[in-house]
């Protein structure tokens, strides 16, 4: 029994800053909601009832969950290893583009080669793109923060200026042509967008899990991000594997535009994104890093959006609350991190 | 020659340059300091959306300024407080505040005035006119010229004489580049750092003020656009210098002047986009020998005590 | 070899005005006990050593005398007066200047400005560069010391860099320079510079401490010396009546005594581990190793001994391929390892390595017992289950290893920071030796250790020496080494200054070739090394 309660009582300190974060954030939503006039218990109801009410909602839901996965678990590949990738957001937007190219240039290619082929076109875009600020770095001595800052800005400018110029849809949006059939990631529930992407981001999610927890490298790279000093002594090669956790983290990265592409655009749009490759930071945090851990996070932040928009028809309150919920969030995680730090020292060290 | 120098794109240059060198600042100042700012971002957006709004309701641009700059300072005392407290990382707290401002911003543009998209149109702080005619040659320029430019540009000349001819300055300067020794040389090195952090706030608030209150009448969703990365990049384009980031600033609005009054350049508006970052990065690249900036920036000060 | 003259007489006592007084000093740090009843008369004008080994306790005191720490108990007395100082900033305005071991300077700025730092001349508002390079200039000629006002401090090579340091101290005014470890980065040319730096410092009336470890130097610049050791002054000497040999003794070695019980060893088998003529050219100049050759044997204990820092860590690092061998072999089973740094060195073959630090090196912190029972061994058959990690596997072994090595644990899945030292000692002990290596590694295998964990490390070591397994034991105990090993080897920068017997040597032999000094064949006269 005390071996059950320990365990609990061990989980439940890990998961305290997330909770607390999410906690503060829906004690502050409360307050605005009640500052502008409103019944939060109304305005919550009518979120989580927009979010998760019928199949439809729910599958909006997970629509817009899954990109926060992707980016969550690309977040994670590379911080475990001991790296900070900011660039999400840019190998995003390539991976993204390149799906497109290859989606809508071939036809009449079978769905089981072209699709396999379109995601791992954007997979190499993504890793290409991340390689990069890594390069300019070890060969370079270019800050990776900096580096990664200016190359999402150009891939965005970029993958813009391909699109409105080069490879665009004649119209009035800044997009580009439709992919073809067989390159579609399938819906699975109607108008929900919500498509096979997703199921492939939870497999994703229990792989990476597998990898990192039960594979020798995956612990390996698990060591290496936590004491690199202790690498060599333990048989593994801190360069080499910084370097592949942050190709992996690209790859993913670049999956995770895919996904938005091939399943719920069907082309490629200037400036599809609100932010996700920064967003799924939070998310990945909230999920203290693990690819399971990150799921509810990921979900939770879908939630926060579709629920966002069902509220503001029901209730007088405007859809951002639920944006603004989600970076309430990030700043509170943020912030909670310390709170780890806390605990590992209130455990102490018995002598 | 009149199509590349052209008053036009002068005035031009100038106005595109002001959110991005007063931003940049701001920047620089943070920087100097030890603490990286990714959120210039959402604090001149916040800047932009406080000085539209108080505008709006006080009929008083200038009421507007001080609000972007109140709406600065509380961010900053958010930023230094998570980086310097709390020890978080830099970034995360930075694409914090970009997510809040963005997000915040919509929906109290809704609450205030159910519409999504933008503001009424709001008094503007205006230029300055023949106020400064007499100045011999340069008077010319400063027609066009908004007051905000002016007092961006004042805040440039009074940064680089508080940088490098004033006793603080100097202690500002080591913080960012070794905060140990300056504490082992008794300076205060926590309260340089807030200080520093708000007040590069405050100016990334100031900046955004311009966009709304300055350039245009009006504040609409997201406007920042990404100038707040822009600035990041004339931060360190312009070696962290404010005379650095003035002169960066200048040529990146030039190039995109360039490009808006120039139509048979037929430079893309993405390309333009672009470039302040390959720039940056070229420049980063192979130009500088250890363009690392302040050699200690982003890096947590772990008080030994 | 000379002995005593350790307690100055009283006349002595009563002749001289101190710079610096100590009394009684205590800091503990938790049960840590880092300094504890240290007692230091410094006499004005006088260069004073203050001599210990790595841990000893010198740090912790020298912060204590800068203000960075408060003592928990003692008495500090400054030109007579008692000072309790609260910040490193009351220090410097009361007198005492620190140059310390790792340079405080801003790369970025120049001399000028770095000097200025914080204590810039007199004025409200405004930098008066040109007056302070006036006071700059004065203290310059003053003190004999050139340097280009305008260079960048990055810019200056290490020499000139502390001389910027020391110019910093003077400008404030010190009459108490306390350097910290000052030759540990300079070269020989440098060193003889610097010297002339400190005695022109007390011809100008400054007091000097001289904390170091290199008996060489403090035989050959201070007028007193003073050593510590465990955290304790153990005595303080004129240097002319005492030489490095009795130095060394009083530096070095625990005070508690095992019984360790060495049965007689005939023979030994294969030669497992053979370093020949090797020479590498690290970073650390003074850690580089210089045409290093000896060979570990089976059933044989090889120690290896110095004071720290004199290139075990190099020898490690080339022994299991960390590093490049600028010239030479080194030979594992009989196959050289070749220059490739990153190779697993347990793919060489049966080696177990307990590393010198267990906290940074042999462990994660973040992990748990269990995830830490397998480090460096998830590569291996025995937790594996069709190429996925076993926990059944693991958890089996990790009993093993606890049941066998008798480590303390309530729960394997707690972090590895709930052991103590000696429970994580043996843990990794037991990790490395599990699989019966052939060739083991162990570098400081009982360092903050209790004695229980110690005893039973030694009996395992000694226990698989009999099994024809290989040991090579590095360590700063000379007692240790000496009780342990059949045959020995005293290593001083980077050099072997003799291979035996521990009987072929006596220990104060033993101290002296720490100390850099090789034994001439016979024995008796010593010749000085080339430093």
């Amino acid at each position: 029994m005390k071996d059950v309660m320990d365990k609990t009582k061990k989980v439940s300190l890990e998961l305290l800053p997330s909770l607390l974060a999410v906690i503060s954030a829906l004690i502050v939503g409360t307050i605005i909601i009640i500052l502008i006039g409103q019944n939060p218990m109304a305005a919550y109801k009518a979120m989580f009832k927009g979010a998760f009410g019928d199949m439809r909602a729910f599958g909006n839901t997970l629509q817009r969950a899954t990109p926060y996965i992707f980016g969550a678990l690309s977040f994670l590949m590379a911080a475990n290893g001991g790296l900070f990738n900011i660039g999400i957001e840019g190998q995003m937007y390539i991976g993204a583009f390149l799906s497109a190219i290859i989606g809508f240039s071939l036809t009449g290619v079978p769905k089981f080669l072209h699709l396999p082929l379109t995601l791992i076109v954007a997979m190499l875009g993504g890793m290409v793109w991340a390689c990069i600020p890594a390069i300019l770095k070890v060969k370079r001595g270019v800050h990776e923060v900096i580096g990664t800052v200016m190359l999402n800005y150009i891939a965005f400018a970029l993958t813009g200026y391909l699109t409105v110029h080069v490879f665009h849809d004649p119209g009035l949006v800044a997009q580009t042509f439709e992919v073809s059939q067989s390159s579609i990631l399938t819906e699975l529930v109607a108008t929900s967008k919500l498509n096979t992407g997703f199921i492939i981001s939870l497999f994703l999610c229990v792989g990476l899990f597998i990898f990192l927890y039960y594979t020798p490298w995956g612990y390996g790279i698990r060591v290496n991000g936590l004491n690199s000093t202790a690498s060599p002594y333990a048989g593994i090669n801190p360069k080499k594997v910084m370097m592949a956790s942050m190709v992996a983290s690209g790859a993913i990265s670049g999956l995770m535009g895919a996904e938005r592409v091939l399943g719920v655009y069907h082309k490629f749009i200037h400036a599809f994104s609100p932010g996700y490759g920064f967003t799924a930071i939070a998310v990945s945090l909230l999920g203290k890093n693990h690819p399971l851990g990150i799921i509810p996070a990921a979900i939770l932040f879908g939630a926060l959006e579709t629920g966002g928009s069902a509220m503001s028809i029901q209730v007088d309150v405007p859809r951002e609350l639920g944006l603004i919920l989600q970076a309430l969030i990030i700043v509170f995680i943020a912030s909670a991190q310390f709170i780890n730090k806390k605990i590992v020292a209130m455990n102490g060290e018995v002598r | 020659m009149n199509k590349f120098l052209s008053a036009n794109i002068i005035t031009s240059t100038i106005s595109i340059a002001t959110p991005l060198f007063i931003a940049a600042l701001g920047g620089l100042f943070n920087e100097r300091v030890g603490i990286v700012n990714v959120g210039l971002e959402g604090i001149m957006l916040s800047g932009a959306f406080t000085s539209a709004v108080v505008s709006y309701y006080t009929g008083s641009a200038w009421m507007g300024v001080v609000g972007a700059i109140l709406i600065g300072i509380l961010l900053g005392i958010l930023h230094s407080f998570i980086c310097i407290k709390l020890q978080a990382e830099h970034v995360v707290s930075g694409v914090a505040i970009n997510i809040l401002a963005e997000s915040t911003t919509i929906f109290l543009l809704q609450l205030f005035f159910g519409n999504k998209g933008q503001t009424p149109t709001v008094t503007t702080i205006g230029n300055l006119g023949s106020k400064l005619d007499s100045i011999p040659i340069l008077g010319v320029l400063f027609h066009n010229m908004s007051y905000i430019t002016l007092i961006g540009i004042v805040l440039i000349i009074i940064s680089h004489v508080f940088l490098y001819y004033t006793k603080a300055g100097l202690r500002y300067r080591s913080i960012g580049e070794n905060p140990y020794a300056a504490q082992s040389l008794g300076i205060d090195v926590k309260s340089y750092m807030y200080i520093g952090v708000i007040i590069g706030c405050a100016m990334a608030g100031l900046a955004g003020s311009y966009l709304s209150i300055g350039m245009l009448n009006v504040f609409t969703k997201n406007m920042t656009a990404g100038r707040g990365y822009i600035a990041l990049a004339a931060v360190i384009f312009g070696r962290w210098t404010p005379l650095g980031s003035l002169l960066a600033s200048l040529f990146f609005g030039y190039v995109m002047a360039l490009q808006i009054s120039t139509q048979s350049l037929a430079i893309p508006a993405q390309v333009v986009e672009m470039f302040p970052y390959i720039a940056t990065l070229v420049v980063l690249t192979f130009a500088y020998k250890n363009a690392k900036g302040p050699a200690h920036t982003g890096r947590p000060f772990i008080n030994e005590k | 070899m000379k002995q005593g003259g350790a307690i100055l007489s009283a006349k002595e006592v009563e002749m001289m005005s101190y710079a610096l007084e100590v009394k009684g000093l205590k800091k503990h740090f938790g049960p840590v006990k880092a300094n504890e009843d240290v007692n230091i008369e410094v006499k004005e004008g006088s260069i004073h050593a203050i001599i210990g080994e790595n841990g000893a306790g010198k740090t912790t005191l020298v912060r204590n005398l800068c203000g960075l720490y408060q003592p928990d108990e003692g008495e500090i007395k400054l030109f007579g007066q008692p000072q309790k100082f609260k910040s490193p900033q009351e220090a410097i305005e009361k007198g005492i200047g620190i140059l310390h071991q790792h340079f405080m300077l801003v790369d970025a700025f120049t001399v000028l400005e770095n000097i200025l730092l914080g204590s810039e001349p007199n004025s409200k508002l405004i930098l008066k560069k040109d007056l302070g390079r006036k006071q700059v200039e004065k203290i310059c000629k003053q003190y004999n010391l050139e340097i280009d006002l305008d260079a960048t401090a990055g810019d200056l090579p290490v020499g000139l860099q502390q001389r910027l340091e020391i110019l910093k101290i003077l400008y404030r005014g010190a009459k108490l320079i306390i350097l910290d470890e000052p030759t540990a980065v300079l070269t020989p040319q440098e060193v003889n510079s610097f010297f002339q730096i400190i005695r022109d410092l007390t011809d100008n009336g400054c007091s000097v401490i001289f904390i170091s470890h290199k008996l060489k130097e403090v035989m050959e610049i201070s007028d007193y010396v003073t050593v510590i050791r465990d955290g304790t002054s153990v005595g303080t000497y004129k240097t002319a009546d005492v030489d490095e040999g009795f130095l060394a003794s009083q530096m070095i070695g625990r005070d508690v005594s095992l019984e360790i019980e060495k049965p007689e060893k005939k023979d030994f088998g294969e030669v497992v581990l053979e370093v020949e003529d090797v020479t590498t050219k690290g970073d650390k100049n003074s850690q580089n190793l210089r045409n290093v050759s000896f060979d570990v044997r089976e059933g044989e204990i090889f120690g290896v001994i110095g004071i720290a820092g004199n290139g075990q860590e190099e020898l490690i690092e080339s022994v299991l391929g960390f590093n490049e061998i600028e010239n030479g072999k080194i030979k594992i089973f009989g196959e050289e390892i070749g220059d490739k740094g990153t190779l697993n060195f347990r793919e060489r073959g049966n080696i177990g390595c307990i590393p010198s630090d267990r906290l940074k090196e042999g462990l994660v912190p973040d992990l748990s017992v269990l995830d830490n029972s397998y480090l460096g061994f998830q590569n291996d058959e025995a937790i594996l289950n069709k190429g996925f990690i076993s926990k059944a596997k693991v958890e089996e072994r990790a009993q093993e290893i606890i049941d066998k090595n008798n480590v303390k644990v309530s729960d394997l899945r707690t972090s590895i920071l709930n052991l103590s030292g000696g429970n994580q000692q043996k843990l990794i002990i037991g990790r490395e030796l599990l699989d019966d290596p052939k060739l083991i590694i162990a570098v400081q295998p009982t360092r903050g250790v209790d004695i229980g964990a110690i005893e039973f490390i030694y009996k395992n070591l000694i226990e698989r020496s009999q099994q024809k397994v290989a040991i090579l034991l590095v360590s700063n105990e000379l007692e240790e080494i000496l009780s342990l090993s059949d045959r020995i080897a005293v290593i001083f920068r980077g050099e072997i200054m003799g291979i035996g017997k521990p009987d072929d040597f006596t220990k104060e032999e033993v101290g002296l070739m720490m100390a850099g000094e090789r034994l001439a064949e016979g024995g008796s006269s010593h010749e000085r090394c080339n430093g």
